[in-house]
């Protein structure tokens, strides 16, 4: 189907508002609309309209039309779905449905019929989407700007600090009897950086996340710094923001952000440059048991240098579980079966330069326990009409290392905060979406397991489904020698993992 | 570009009643006001831009102060306003200032909220120029693995459509794409991701398709939607591919989502004519029509399947379908009904005939039950079709008879008119149905309640009773539906008696009033009484009360062909006369009445000659009027069914025609040699629609330059002004182009010359041209857009205005010629029905009566020359308009291209006494909906008329 336009018309059928979807002249969809009033039948029991060219579907909503143009071709089921769905969006901002409530709200419309059709084709939303895609309330730009005012109050601080200290030895300096012009100098050297800082906050606090004057492109020194830094500034910030009454959602999600991001630029790329990517999702029984565990792996090459563009990787599989490994459809497939050597079917031919390729795939699939990573044990007692929970975690396996992990528990609604007893790291408790956040920072072997303990009112089964979006930080056993005419290559490396779905029904 | 030929996304209509803000207060809200201001000046803003004015001072004040703002509204705003507002200097170089706004759309695109993301997005599929792309590309490809699949979704669409306008940009977008598309869950993304492919890398998105087929049916419907694209488009460029896709389709074909299956079906037919596909892509279609509940959607699916009729191979199938068919007659509409209904009676065969009737008779009495606005219609087509039926197999008219019989009492005059009609032609054409057919309707007579009706059903038994019983019985009834005769000594005894009623009825005898025979009189005390007393006078008697003598006219006529066929079957001349006397005294007494002053409407002088007549001929039973009466009528009716037959058969040929036969000489193709671009014979359904739509399927210019383009050259100027400028007007569908010529005719310079146009009727100019310098003797092209929203007689007029570089002297100014645009570009021939012409006729408001002025001696000839000058099409049928008689009238319509549909009636003679050269005479009369319409169309005729004066002369 191809919806062409979206227009609201008043009584008569003049086009008060109307969005295109597709490229089109002014002079076309105007003179598309300037005939609309004329084809529109009143009296019969149908409401769409086909000229040579296109058709009219409309539908009639007390002083004003909802009409849309599409091609002739186009699927009328699918276009009176659509049709429904518009109709259904106007009174959510013009209570009145007149022409001038139209025209007050025509800038709220056309966002909303924006999320509706894109380049002509239906998209698959709601009404309550709808409301959130335009709402535009992002919990991640919340947290981002947290962090920002954050930064700048610990930047303004170091900054007064250091002023003191620079007083101070100004004073000492005076004491020792320096000249004076020396000391204007340098005075009003410092004026200067006061007021720089708040622009570029990375030249007082160097280790910190670059601040906002380039908030999304970062460009620290290298990722694993980066990382600890903004998590110390998120727990710092994070408490201080609940102080102030501010919601703090789900801080894993910038975190987690940050390093998705951060990963395809990456660290010093050499000649060869290979990510290991997993991505892990697992939904567990609630009493322990595991229902499903999906890993998802693929190696990615990217040759830099056009002088290893022919190169063969020697990968080594150590794993003796059941993994599916796939390869390129122009992966030598027999020779990756016989030697485990990755290498392109023509050997004459190099890899494409500058571009990442998923050169290996795998999936892994398994239903025992112990191949999960880290098992939540949720435990609720019904005690009168309050119901005690007991929530357990335990890493299952020692050699990995889990970062920012969160665990979000479903709360009934409309009973209030959850009374936390006992807990080992950092709790948050989310009204709006009615859930409790328990946040690790860092699980690995030296803190295997712990607990959250809390009471509130309810049912068992309010509980579930636990969900816990964590980030694990891994290595996947995989050496890796890359041979080009039997000659090593130096290259560089880069294992990711992250969490699709962790989920305790 | 000017604004009317750039793509156009937004259109806002404000009532521009209050004075609008001046660029110089906007200014001052982005700058100085607070969010609420900056958002309300923002919007004022954007409504001017698309209003057309043009405000460059404004992108710099919005760039520094509007920008860096935080706010979501604004953020959104600002995306609408980058929109709309032209990014390129009039040379198409890019604007320096888009280079901040490039600056701020990649940090927005590294927003840590997705939505902001999302929408910077979907704003720059809207982007054309790669200047403004580029720097944004690494940002846009970091937004394909974004957490949130808004910002997925959105990236795909803006990575397909940047890819689509400069695939320099991201050469490597199809690939970018399908591997995104192998690790995609969210069933919007891989929709659009998908989608890309089918467009951008089709063998991409088939080895996509092949990787999954089998899950095809697990997908979400908007996926499914865009698969079922996909294989239409494969199995369309690539004919050999059909066999892979015809399985996953018949599996869609049984999809949960009915669009799906709608859209399978149509791609199914495509694929393979095989009587099992089309037989299941028919029933899919049928099953939608009776399942979904919406009109729009029956009536869609109806023309599908009536264009799967279309196809000879296919109609066999079809016809196995009838029954499926008429499943949809269980939908209230009436349009549906009546598409259904032709349907089946176009796919009916001998042996399913008889179930169909089955059907309709069935449905016929449902209608019983039900009343409705609609049910006296819907009885109507039933009727017809039942007809229609009856006509094509004659075997089953005796069973259909007595089904139709039952409407004669009916209430509703329409459909037992269609029922007389039927009954006329069935006992004409059906000898052996006659005595079914009259002993039916001697059965029903009493039961009819319209004077039609009673006429017609007059005229049917007059014309076929043979029998002396049926005759004594056609009296008998005739006698009972006039009550006591003579009618006038009757009435007046009525009118006296009335006292004596009003007595019995105080007297509490209640039962005799209803046994009385009914008086005119209205006085009673009891006007319950008094109404039930008007309803039993016996039904012709109250038509000729009312004074419609008609109905009595055509009576006697009927008693006349009786009475003399009496006599020819009953050798008794005793019966003979007193059968004779009895119709002579029925004519009399109608006239008598129709002459005391009684009814309400004294008898016309026509009716009274036509009963006058009858009895004269009943007085004088000549051979010759005899021979009139029986044999020359019933003559006449099977000339005039035969000329129907004939017709329908040419209707029926002309339809036939159509069909496309190979000819013998017919070059064969194989399908080996043919190269890929002429086997898309059929083109890409979806494209052609979308580029129709579109309307970028200009007409072909089919002349050369020179006929046609130097023919619309208007000149504005004349040769000796300082400037000199002649337009060519070019029409398009909805707008004109006007391409102004300007020459500057001295040897200053010329600066600041504008060309100022005004418009008259309901064209408006979409943009005022800009102004420019000129040199000495230089020329240049200016382009003007003018929208037409109606066809009216419109003009254009304008001046130029310019000052001369150097003199101190005031602007001058050169008034430019008008241009009239011709409203004949708008209007195309169309046809419509007899009765939707009269409807029309009666409905609409506006009428223009033009007197004929010509020169044109013959009154076909002047038909001609109208109808080619007006564009309109003649519906009176040639034949109603052969001969020559001295006067004509005919029926003509046309419609816009705006949906204005336009009628006139032309009533011409020429006059005997003023000899063979004289001219035509009469009046034309015009009738459309507005006025202007009407204004335009006599303006065309009074001009067009008076010019084809001028080659004569």
């Amino acid at each position: 189907m191809v919806l062409l336009a979206a227009a609201v018309c008043n009584k008569a059928g003049k086009a008060i508002i109307s969005r295109q979807f597709v490229e089109m002249t002014r002079s076309r969809i105007e003179g598309l609309l300037a005939a609309f009033p004329k084809l529109m039948n009143s009296g019969k029991q149908h409401t769409f309209v086909e000229t040579e060219s296109v058709r009219y579907v409309y539908q009639p909503m007390e002083k004003l039309y909802m009409l849309l143009i599409t091609t002739k071709a186009s699927n009328i089921l699918e276009d009176l779905e659509t049709l429904r769905l518009f109709a259904r969006v106007i009174p959510e901002y013009c209570r009145n449905m007149e022409e001038t409530d139209i025209i007050d709200q025509s800038f709220q419309l056309i966002f909303a019929f924006d999320e509706i059709v894109a380049l002509g084709y239906r998209e698959n939303v709601n009404l309550a989407q709808i409301r959130t895609f335009t709402e535009m309330d992002s919990h991640e730009e919340k947290v981002f700007q947290a962090v920002r005012q954050t930064q700048e109050k610990e930047a303004k601080d170091q900054m007064r600090r250091r002023a003191k200290e620079i007083q101070q030895k100004q004073r000492e300096m005076a004491k020792g009897g320096r000249g004076s012009s020396m000391n204007s100098f340098g005075s009003s050297s410092y004026s200067r950086n006061d007021t720089s800082s708040v622009i570029d906050s990375s030249i007082i606090e160097p280790t910190s996340k670059p601040s906002y004057t380039a908030p999304s492109k970062p460009s620290g020194p290298s990722k694993a710094l980066k990382l600890s830094t903004k998590k110390k500034d998120v727990d710092s910030f994070v408490g201080m923001l609940e102080s102030e009454g501010e919601r703090v959602v789900s801080v894993n999600k910038t975190v987690n952000n940050a390093v998705t991001k951060a990963s395809t630029p990456a660290i010093d790329q050499e000649g060869v440059h290979i990510t290991v990517e997993e991505k892990i999702s697992v939904t567990a029984g609630r009493d322990g048991g595991l229902q499903n565990l999906e890993v998802h792996g693929i190696v990615q090459l990217k040759i830099n240098d056009d002088k290893f563009g022919r190169i063969k990787l020697a990968v080594q599989n150590n794993d003796g579980r059941n993994v599916q490994i796939q390869t390129h459809p122009n992966v030598d497939k027999r020779l990756f079966t016989s030697s485990s050597i990755v290498g392109l079917k023509n050997p004459d031919k190099p890899f494409p330069l500058n571009q990442d390729i998923g050169v290996l795939k795998w999936r892994f699939q398994s239903q025992e326990e112990s191949a999960m990573p880290l098992s939540i044990n949720c435990w609720p007692s019904e005690n009168g009409d309050k119901c005690d929970v007991n929530i357990e975690y335990e890493l299952e396996q020692d050699e990995i290392e889990l970062e920012d992990v969160l665990i979000s528990i479903p709360c009934p609604t409309g009973v209030g905060a959850p009374v936390v007893g006992d807990c080992d790291g950092d709790y948050s408790y989310d009204s709006r979406k009615a859930t409790l956040q328990w946040s690790l920072p860092v699980i690995d072997s030296s803190n295997k397991s712990g607990s959250l303990e809390f009471t509130i009112a309810g049912h068992p089964d309010d509980f579930f489904p636990v969900k816990s979006p964590l980030f694990l930080k891994s290595l996947i056993l995989k050496d890796v020698v890359t041979v080009d005419g039997q000659e090593p290559v130096k290259y560089s490396k880069e294992v990711l993992l992250y969490v699709d779905k962790y989920e305790i029904v | 570009m000017s604004l009317a030929e750039q793509s156009c996304y937004t259109l806002i209509n404000v009532p521009m009643d209050s004075e609008p803000l001046t660029e110089m207060q906007l200014r001052q809200d982005l700058e100085k006001g607070d969010v609420k201001t900056k958002i309300d000046a923002l919007k004022k803003t954007i409504q001017m831009i698309l209003n057309g004015e043009k405000m460059p001072s404004l992108l710099m004040t919005i760039i520094r102060f509007v920008m860096p703002m935080q706010d979501h509204m604004i953020k959104k705003l600002l995306l609408v306003f980058w929109e709309v507002v032209p990014k390129t200097l009039p040379d198409g170089k890019l604007l320096q200032e888009m280079i901040l706004v490039c600056d701020a759309y990649r940090k927005d695109l590294q927003h840590p909220n997705e939505f902001i993301r999302g929408s910077t997005l979907r704003f720059l599929c809207k982007i054309k120029e790669p200047e403004l792309l580029e720097p944004l590309m690494p940002a846009i490809r970091q937004c394909l693995e974004h957490r949130h699949s808004y910002v997925r979704r959105n990236a795909v669409l803006a990575i397909y459509t940047i890819f689509r306008n400069h695939d320099f940009l991201i050469p490597d977008a199809p690939e970018l794409i399908a591997n995104f598309l192998e690790g995609e869950q969210d069933m919007s993304c891989k929709r659009n991701a998908f989608m890309m492919l089918i467009h951008a890398d089709q063998d991409r998105a088939l080895n996509y398709l092949s990787g999954c087929i089998d899950q095809v049916t697990s997908f979400g419907d908007i996926l499914q939607l865009v698969i079922v694209e996909l294989i239409y488009k494969v199995c369309h460029a690539n004919p050999s591919e059909r066999a892979r896709f015809i399985r996953c389709i018949y599996n869609l074909l049984n999809s949960s989502s009915p669009a799906v299956r709608y859209e399978a079906a149509g791609t199914l037919v495509t694929l393979s004519s095989a009587p099992t596909a089309i037989k299941a892509a028919a029933s899919c279609y049928i099953e939608l029509i009776v399942k979904e509940s919406d009109n729009n959607v029956k009536l869609i699916v109806l023309d599908r399947l009536i264009a799967l009729k279309e196809v000879p191979a296919h109609e066999k199938i079809l016809q196995d379908l009838v029954m499926d068919i008429l499943r949809v007659l269980a939908a209230p509409d009436l349009e549906v009904r009546k598409k259904t209904l032709q349907l089946a009676l176009e796919l009916i065969t001998s042996r399913s005939i008889e179930e169909m009737v089955l059907i309709l008779k069935k449905e016929v009495v449902k209608t019983n039950n039900v009343e409705h606005e609609d049910t006296g219609k819907y009885r109507q087509i039933l009727v017809r079709t039942l007809h229609q039926c009856s006509v094509k197999f004659p075997d089953v008219a005796p069973v259909i008879i007595p089904v139709l019989m039952e409407f004669l009492g009916d209430q509703n005059e329409l459909a037992a008119a269609d029922v007389l009609v039927f009954m006329r032609e069935a006992v004409q054409r059906f000898e052996q149905l006659r005595p079914l057919v009259l002993s039916k309707l001697l059965e029903v007579f009493p039961t009819i309640k319209a004077v039609k009706i009673h006429r017609a059903a007059f005229w049917i038994l007059g014309e076929y009773c043979t029998s002396g019983e049926d005759i004594q019985q056609v009296m008998t009834l005739v006698r009972q539906s006039l009550g006591e005769i003579p009618i006038v000594d009757d009435e007046m005894k009525k009118a006296a008696g009335e006292v004596q009623d009003e007595e019995i009825q105080s007297g509490g005898a209640v039962q005799r009033l209803v046994t009385a025979d009914g008086t005119y009189a209205t006085q009673s005390a009891l006007s319950t009484s008094s109404v039930r007393k008007k309803d039993e006078m016996p039904p012709l008697r109250q038509y000729l009360m009312e004074g419609d003598f008609f109905v009595g006219a055509a009576l006697s006529t009927s008693l006349t062909k009786l009475a003399l066929r009496y006599i020819h079957l009953h050798k008794d001349a005793k019966k003979q006369n007193s059968f004779i006397a009895e119709s002579m005294l029925i004519m009399a007494t109608m006239i008598h009445l129709g002459k005391s002053g009684l009814p309400t409407k004294p008898i016309t002088d026509d009716d009274v000659d036509r009963i006058a007549n009858c009895i004269r001929v009943l007085a004088d039973r000549s051979d010759f009027m005899n021979d009139i009466f029986n044999k020359d009528c019933r003559g006449s009716l099977s000339l005039m069914l035969a000329a129907k037959i004939e017709e329908e058969k040419a209707v029926q040929e002309a339809a036939e025609k159509k069909v496309v036969r190979v000819h013998a000489d017919d070059p064969v193709s194989f399908t080996q040699l043919i190269n890929r671009t002429d086997l898309g014979t059929g083109e890409n359904m979806f494209e052609l629609t979308l580029s129709q739509a579109l309307g970028m399927t200009n007409k072909k210019d089919s002349d050369p330059i020179g006929s046609t383009k130097l023919n619309k050259v208007t000149q504005l100027t004349g040769f000796s002004d300082p400037v000199y400028a002649e337009a060519y007007v070019n029409v398009n569908q909805y707008d004109i182009v006007l391409d102004v010529l300007i020459v500057n005719q001295t040897s200053d310079t010329l600066q600041n010359l504008t060309l100022e146009l005004a418009t008259l009727g309901d064209l408006k100019l979409v943009e005022k041209p800009q102004a420019m310098t000129m040199a000495p003797h230089d020329f240049c092209n200016i382009k003007a857009n003018v929208k037409v929203a109606s066809t009216e007689n419109g003009i254009i007029f304008g001046n130029i205005v310019y000052d001369v570089s150097g003199a101190a002297s005031d602007r001058n100014c050169v008034v430019l010629n008008d241009i009239h645009i011709d409203i004949m570009d708008y209007i195309v021939p169309a046809t419509c029905t007899d009765t939707e012409f009269r409807q029309m006729w009666a409905e609409f408001e506006w009428e223009n009566k033009v007197a004929v002025n010509t020169n044109i001696t013959d009154l076909a000839e002047y038909l001609q020359h109208l109808m080619k000058c007006t564009n309109m099409k003649c519906l009176t049928p040639e034949k109603a308009l052969s001969g020559d008689c001295g006067f004509m009238a005919a029926n003509m319509y046309a419609r816009s291209i705006f949906g204005e549909d336009v009628l006139s009636n032309i009533s011409i003679e020429k006059p005997a006494h003023l000899g063979k050269d004289s001219p035509v005479q009469g009046h034309i009369r015009i009738r459309a909906k507005s006025q202007g319409m009407a204004l335009s169309m006599g303006d065309k005729i009074n001009l067009s008329q008076k010019k084809s004066l001028r080659p004569g002369a």
